[in-house]
């Protein structure tokens, strides 16, 4: 009675995951490029500056998220793979 | 006034003639014993050896599934009211001056929106979920006291009455009582000085829901603690009972905190009391009682959906979730750390620095077992193979919504962030992310996934994830754009709005509130299929005859519930089912 028996890889739907929510983050740099608020100075690692445009805001949004949540993933990579007992378990079907 | 004055009356008469048409039926209901063992003396129909036919059935049931059920019912009902309210707030704001109501009418509409969807919707659907499969999960027969946890569910419907009380009553009073306009926080002096005694009437329904809340917490601590079958220990114990368990702690602390501060401001309103006013406590008194309740109150509505997510989501990964125990300590630290948070909605109130110091470390610490848990629901999801059945999707809008709303709390929980952005439509984005995105989500995944068990039947598929996805985008579409509103500045709880172009352009805010009702449509049409797919598949959907509708077995993740679902399918001895009586003397497999 399942509804999809067949399954996907989980590694696949969370990089899927992770691209939805940095261009989510991109899309907001874009929108505060535009509202352009004052003082709108965005600063990559707090010294590469970036233009307050939608494009500059954007960069700052999906390289700043991107790397953030990137380093989470990666951990979930590094976690999984090293101390997941559960890992290695389920070969693609 | 005179014809208001009769109108009252009449209502309270068919009130006084309602109480005693139900006090004849007591000496029945004495004579109805809920023991599995007792029989009903009273002579009536029955459908059941236990329980009497028809609605007092319903009215007067003990068993915590039909309790669950009921919570369920009403909870999707006050989903209905709050959600048509939130309708109405978001058509109201798509032209500048508003395009549907009055001042009044829209902050009483927002007002009750708040409550609704908090303590009439939130909690109650929550408490569904527990009364249900709380028992059928640690394998207690029932719960430790079914009756309280009947009076429980049962002082909810007066308590909504109440709080939605001005709405009745206004038209027949010609505005003497009219709906409260205190937003939900209740902030004085406003609260305090609104002569209108629609305030007193939610203060109390809302008093009264709190009531109803402590003692479902202290009957689930109680359940948790003494009804579990032998085998369910602490090591062994699910993690949805683990959410519950420290959701009803906070339950047992925060709300009858809240119970008080809303008699003190009863007390205020009417009796000239000083508690919150300047020569008392002053105001700021009650915004430290409502937080130090209502932060906690976040936690309360969203550790049992993290308890859902956790408990749904490996079963259609395909394996047990990654570091169980991380996530049952993460709950805890987030149940103790939910009382060390409750200032940073007050930071702009002008509090002592050093304190806002503290109360953002402590925001900020509290962020960390969320995303442990967060950690733990990806690694589960990596090492899996997904089946995309409609709670697994929803569980996956559940953590990606999360993260959202979760990611811009932790800038809110920063000092000089919070002081730009207080009061501003990028708060209602931030929370409305967790408590639509996340909270409701995760309702839906439990809705679905334990569809089968207690309907008997199955849902639409296709329906299911055509629901998931409209929620999905409208969820992101509509607070994605209260987060841009948020920062142009629009400010919160305004009917009505004008910019000074120096601040923003008109026509830019107009497009982003345009933005968010749009997606508030989609959200809309969305939950529209859902009541149509329940109640359409509840009433003629396929029905189930495995006991593992969902090919948990294979996995070896079949859990108690579906267990004991699969012993009623076989044994068919049901609580309350139609034809039970027949199938069990004929010993058939139950069709049901």
């Amino acid at each position: 009675m399942s509804e999809q028996p067949a399954g996907r890889s989980g590694e696949r739907v969370v990089v899927q995951l992770y691209v939805v929510i940095v261009a989510l983050a991109g899309v907001m740099g874009f929108v505060l490029g535009n509202i352009r608020p004052a003082d709108l100075e965005p600063e990559l690692f707090g010294f590469i500056a970036l233009p307050p445009t939608p494009l500059g805001v954007a960069i700052y949004g999906l390289v700043t998220v991107g790397l953030g949540l990137g380093v989470l993933l990666a951990l979930v990579v590094v976690v999984s793979r090293r101390t997941d007992d559960e890992a290695g378990k389920r070969d693609p079907q | 006034m005179a014809a208001g004055d009769l109108v009252l009356t009449g209502l309270m008469a068919v009130l006084l003639v309602g109480i005693a048409a139900l006090l004849t039926r007591i000496e029945n209901w004495r004579s109805y014993t809920p023991l599995a063992g007792g029989g009903t003396a009273t002579g009536e129909t029955v459908v059941h050896r236990e329980k009497p036919a028809g609605i007092v059935r319903w009215l007067t049931t003990v068993d915590h599934k039909d309790i669950g059920l009921l919570y369920g019912v009403y909870a999707v009902i006050a989903f209905a009211v709050g959600g048509i309210m939130a309708m109405l707030i978001r058509l109201q704001l798509v032209t500048p001056g508003g395009a549907l109501l009055g001042a009044n009418a829209y902050n009483s509409i927002l007002t009750s929106h708040g409550i609704t969807m908090l303590f009439l919707f939130g909690t109650p659907i929550i408490a569904a979920f527990a009364n249900y499969f709380i028992p059928l999960l640690i394998g207690a027969d029932d719960m430790a006291f079914p009756r309280i946890n009947a009076i429980a569910f049962w002082l909810l419907p007066p308590a909504a009455l109440l709080i939605w009380a001005g709405f009745f009553l206004a038209p027949v009073t010609e505005n003497m009582i009219e709906p409260a306009q205190t937003a939900w926080t209740m902030y004085t002096p406003l609260s305090v000085e609104q002569t209108n005694p629609g305030v007193d009437l939610m203060l109390l329904g809302l008093h009264l829901s709190g009531v109803a809340a402590t003692m479902g917490a202290i009957n689930f601590i109680a359940t948790v603690f003494t009804e579990r079958a032998e085998e369910v220990t602490w090591a062994n114990l699910d993690i949805f009972s683990w959410t519950i368990l420290t959701q009803s702690a906070l339950i047992l602390f925060a709300f009858p905190l809240l119970g008080s501060a809303i008699v003190m401001l009863l007390l205020d309103r009417n009796l000239a009391t000083t508690f919150f006013a300047v020569e008392g406590g002053g105001p700021l008194l009650w915004q430290h009682l409502f937080w130090f309740f209502g932060h906690p109150e976040v936690y309360i509505l969203v550790l049992p959906p993290m308890g859902l997510v956790s408990l749904i989501l490996p079963k259609f990964a395909g394996r047990k979730l990654f570091g169980f125990k991380f996530v049952v300590y993460s709950t805890l630290a987030i149940g103790v750390l939910s009382f060390g948070v409750w200032a940073h909605h007050m930071f702009s109130t002008g509090m002592d620095p050093r304190l806002r110091a503290s109360f953002m470390a402590v925001s900020l610490a509290i962020a960390i077992p969320s995303a442990v848990k967060t950690f733990n629901w990806i690694t589960t999801m990596w090492n899996g193979r997904l089946r995309l059945t409609s709670p697994m999707l929803f569980c996956i809008g559940f953590i990606s919504n999360f993260i959202i709303g979760g990611v811009t709390g932790v800038f809110l929980a920063a000092i000089p962030v919070d002081l730009v952005l207080h009061d501003t439509y990028y708060v209602v984005g931030h929370f409305h992310y967790i408590v639509m995105g996340a909270i409701g989500f995760a309702a839906f995944a439990g809705i679905y996934y334990w569809f089968p068990v207690f309907t008997g039947r199955m849902y639409q598929r296709t329906l299911g994830k055509a629901h998931f996805w409209l929620s999905m985008i409208g969820t992101n579409v509509t607070f994605f754009a209260m987060l841009a509103l948020g920062y142009l500045g629009m400010p919160r709880r305004y009917a009505t709005y004008q910019f000074d172009g120096a601040i923003a352009p008109l026509a830019q805010v107009q497009t982003y509130h345009l933005l968010a009702t749009v997606g508030a449509v989609l959200l809309f049409v969305g939950q529209l299929i859902f009541v149509w797919n329940v109640v359409q598949s509840w009433l003629e959907g396929p029905k189930v005859e495995d006991g593992d509708p969902w090919d948990l077995e294979r996995d070896g993740m079949l859990d108690r519930e579906f267990q004991w679902f699969d012993r009623k399918l076989e044994t068919a001895v049901t609580d309350g089912g139609e034809d039970e009586e027949q199938s069990a003397l004929t010993g058939a497999r139950s069709d049901d």
